[in-house]
């Protein structure tokens, strides 16, 4: 094993070399123009996707040159068991990005230490590692995909892209990596066996390969599908974003203005004052809050959400936040010399949450803000939210007033808050959320002489379960909080379309939902709220699922699959549903006859 | 399993590439010990049953053994006993002479035999810092086999060794391959669609047609089996549907040629009975015999 990790080795060093050189000088390069440490989320992800292509490429060229028969019997016909084999290419081919990968962002991190641009923090020194894992991840879809049977290969490899999708952040982002180059490590060994083109070996085998490619079809299915579905409706001139959209449905509060949005919300109010306001609504300025879509920053996270320095003009000094100790580190903007340490308020307090930037020295944290003061060279606290609430949104200037969106409900302060701070202007009128804030699409508020009248339209995925409708709540003089009215938004996506992933697999939908639901903890601002599936769909899938399985059954039979395995194959696709015949079909050898 | 082990065993051996039948129900017992060549047309099921010896392939049905072990599940010891070489001798393109023979020591280091490999290694001018890619095809070839034979295997599969090689590098190969036959016990199992190979190494003689077993006997009583008749018959002959044991027919004006199997000197009556004023039989050489078999659904046209 020793002498084939050796050959590999020794096989791709040159290549290694060359591509070391290039990307420590582009990324060398690229960090003189614009401090790579200061990048937002969109740069970090482009420099995951140079990882993760060139793993893939790696794994692809690597599998790809022993795919033909007569080199795979050369390399696997050996006294050596195959997982052995295996561990030699893999690990010569590790170390080969090891040095690819890290070398670079190490030369990087050791440039920036050494003086140049920001300093690094502890995060940042977990990149290296991160690079690696995420070339390791492609890499190993890179050989899955060259030696796996094609027609369902590409199919099996859902895993490698949890890590995009997944949220984590910081170690814990590390240890998803990790978690999935272990997956997909385990997925390669079971391709990597002398008959390549028959199905796994082992029952376990079998089964995560079966799993991970009826997930694959069940994603894919469902992608596809949408896209079907939407180009024939578009073809035809009927989808609702693309011609007149129905009366009373998401698609057309989506696009209405303020005053018609308020206007239709107050038609099924019995308030005697909703003429009124009806017409108040048509005179009156609409403030308009969205929500926002991206997460807050996280402790230790290895990428930046948004901006994360601010400029002091007065002093000539750039101030950039660390996680290190939760606190602006200066930097002389002529000379470059890096010197003082900002905090919060007088005693120079750690920053409880890492800030956005969002005006030059306001700062915006998940629950509370602070501003930098230019006379006194300060950041002031401006407001703390009480716990477990989060900011969905940076505050909005309505009037005199500024209203604030936070997980749970809107909040209203005067103006004045976003300059003296919250201890002087206390919160004036809190308007519980009469939904999820993960369903909620836009706020349109008003002043009324004697309060404000806010309608809160429900539905941000419109082609999705998301629950649709209006809630119009009024705020009195004294502050009370009064629901005048409630209107069902009608989904203009047939359950069929808005369903889609249910039906096609109960199970697996649920799973999902399941498991975004257990993340809502760390991200608050995700929590949504769906219609359930309609008694029709629930039909649909009932009945697919049976027809699947037993359609499992009937080919496993003609097959001459074992019957405990035709009816383990049978049972799971019950459970499953469709995409697990679909597994069955593309994973079993061709029917014998 | 076999109760005594063979050097390969199938039983009912089946294999499907989609439509196409490559093996159909092969039973094949090659003793061990020897040179067993396996000779056949273009998909005739050689390199399908290779494969299936390796464990590179699961037959659809049937059973596969080599050196006793059941082909399916051959272990990393069990595949230290078999050496093979293929056509392309597809050895890593990127690797030195050097490196390649170091990796493929450490590997076989248990069974390692020097002496062969270095008998074969020097009928060629190999350089040590040489790089597979820059080795000529019969060089690589020369590598190949010489490294198999170092490998000291029981049994060794060699899939037409010397395809596409020169007359020089040809027989320097077959030389070294001569040499090293005399192994005790090895078994060796030769598939060439050269017959004169063949004729100087087989110590018997398999083959396969559409991938069943046509034949199995040592050359010499294959070549006995089948004669060629040469008879002068100034009428058409008897019917070629009745010729027994035809292989192959040829006529030139008033001489018939047939090719016949396993008829011995009663052909000569039969061939009398059917108007032939003079009939002389003559021996056939290996390769027009297997070549004569081979293309026995072929009988050559009429006049």
């Amino acid at each position: 094993m020793f002498a084939l990790w050796i050959a590999e080795i020794r096989r791709f060093r040159w290549l290694a070399l060359a591509a070391t050189l290039l990307l420590s000088g582009t990324l060398l390069f690229v960090d003189r123009l614009a401090d790579a440490l200061l990048q937002p989320l969109s740069t970090y992800r482009l420099a995951a996707a140079v990882c993760a292509l060139l793993g893939l490429a790696l794994g692809l060229y690597q599998a790809s040159s022993y795919r033909r028969t007569s080199q795979w019997i050369t390399l696997i016909h050996r006294p050596i068991a195959p997982v052995r084999i295996l561990a030699a290419l893999g690990l010569g081919g590790g170390a080969t990005l090891m040095i690819v990968t890290i070398l670079p962002v190490l030369l990087m991190l050791s440039a920036h230490q050494a003086g140049s641009g920001s300093a690094p923090d502890s995060r940042h020194w977990l990149l290296p590692a991160a690079a690696w894992l995420i070339g390791m991840i492609g890499y190993l879809a890179g050989l899955y995909l060259a030696l796996a049977p094609r027609r369902y290969g590409w199919l099996a490899m859902v895993p490698a892209f949890l890590p995009a999708v997944s949220g984590a952040a910081g170690w814990q982002a590390l240890a998803v990596q990790a978690a999935v180059t272990l997956v997909l490590a385990a997925m390669v060994a079971t391709v990597f066996k002398p008959d390549l083109d028959g199905p796994p070996r082992t029952g376990v085998a079998l089964a995560v390969t079966a799993l991970a490619v009826a997930t694959g079809v069940w994603a894919v299915g469902t992608i596809i599908g949408d896209l079907a579905f939407q180009t024939i409706w578009i073809a035809t001139g009927t989808d609702p974003l693309n011609g007149e959209a129905p009366r009373g449905g998401i698609v057309e509060a989506s696009r209405a203005d303020g005053q018609a949005l308020i206007a239709a919300a107050l038609m099924p109010s019995k308030a005697p004052e909703a003429r009124l306001w009806r017409e108040q609504a048509a005179l009156s300025e609409v403030y308009r809050i969205d929500p926002l879509t991206t997460d807050w920053p996280q402790h230790g996270a290895l990428t930046n959400i948004g901006a994360i320095r601010f400029t002091d003009p007065d002093r000539h000094v750039e101030w950039t936040f660390r996680h290190d100790d939760m606190r602006f580190h200066g930097r002389a903007t002529a000379t470059k010399r890096r010197g003082g340490v900002l905090g919060l308020g007088d005693d120079n307090k750690p920053l409880g949450q890492p800030p956005l930037v969002i005006d030059d020295g306001r700062l915006l944290m998940a629950s509370g803000m602070a501003a930098f003061d230019e006379a006194s060279g300060r950041i002031d606290p401006l407001l703390t939210l009480p716990p477990t609430h989060v900011i969905a949104s940076p505050p909005v200037p309505i009037g005199d007033a500024v209203a604030l969106l936070t997980n749970r409900d809107l909040r209203l302060y005067d103006a004045r808050m976003l300059e003296d701070g919250d201890r002087l202007y206390p919160v004036q009128a809190v308007l519980p959320l009469p939904g999820p804030v993960g369903s909620l699409m836009r706020i349109d508020l008003i002043e009324l002489l004697d309060g404000y009248l806010a309608v809160f339209t429900f539905g941000r995925d419109i082609n999705s379960p998301d629950a649709t409708w209006q809630a119009i709540l009024r705020i009195d003089d004294r502050h009370r909080v009064t629901r005048i009215a409630e209107r069902r938004l009608t989904p203009d996506y047939p359950a069929l379309s808005r369903f889609a992933s249910w039906w096609l697999s109960p199970s697996l939908a649920t799973v999902r939902d399941a498991i975004v639901a257990t993340s809502s903890d760390r991200h608050p601002l995700t929590v949504r709220r769906n219609d359930p599936p309609p008694g029709i769909i629930w039909m649909l899938a009932l009945t697919l699922s049976l027809a699947s399985a037993a359609a499992t059954w009937w080919r496993a039979q003609s097959w001459r699959i074992a019957r405990g395995r035709a009816a383990f194959w049978s049972i799971a696709t019950l459970l499953i549903g469709l995409p697990m015949l679909v597994a069955l079909v593309l994973i079993r050898p061709a029917p014998r006859r | 399993m076999p109760s005594l082990p063979d050097a390969i065993q199938t039983r009912a051996l089946t294999c499907r590439h989609g439509q196409k039948l490559a093996l159909d129900t092969l039973d094949l017992i090659l003793p061990v010990g020897g040179v067993h060549a396996i000779v056949g047309a273009n998909g005739a099921g050689k390199s399908t049953l290779f494969r299936i010896l390796l464990g590179m392939m699961a037959p659809t049905s049937g059973d596969a053994f080599a050196l006793g072990r059941d082909c399916t599940n051959l272990t990393a010891g069990d595949r230290g006993r078999i050496g093979f070489v293929n056509e392309e001798h597809s050895l890593p393109p990127w690797m030195t002479v050097t490196a390649v023979i170091a990796m493929q020591r450490a590997h076989y280091v248990a069974r390692w035999d020097e002496r062969p490999f270095d008998a074969v290694l020097a009928s060629f001018d190999l350089l040590p810092g040489q790089r597979i890619a820059q080795l000529s095809r019969g060089e690589r070839a020369g590598l190949n086999l010489a490294l198999a034979l170092g490998q000291n295997p029981e049994l060794l599969i060699l899939d037409e060794p010397t395809l596409g090689l020169d007359v020089v590098a040809k027989r320097r190969l077959l030389d070294a391959l001569i040499d090293s036959v005399a192994s005790d016990g090895r078994t060796i199992i030769y598939c060439s669609h050269q017959i004169e190979e063949v004729e100087r190494l087989a110590d018997s003689l398999i083959i396969m047609e559409r991938g069943r077993l046509r034949s199995q006997s040592a050359p010499d009583a294959f070549c006995e089996r089948i004669d060629h008749w040469i008879a002068d018959m100034p009428s058409e002959g008897p019917a070629l549907a009745h010729v027994p044991g035809l292989l192959r027919h040829r006529r030139i004006d008033t001489l018939h040629h047939y090719t016949v199997i396993d008829q011995g000197e009663a052909f000569a009556g039969f061939l009398h009975a059917h108007g032939a004023r003079h009939v002389q039989r003559q021996d056939v050489p290996l390769d027009r015999a297997v070549d004569a078999f081979l293309t026995r659904h072929h009988a050559g046209p009429q006049g």
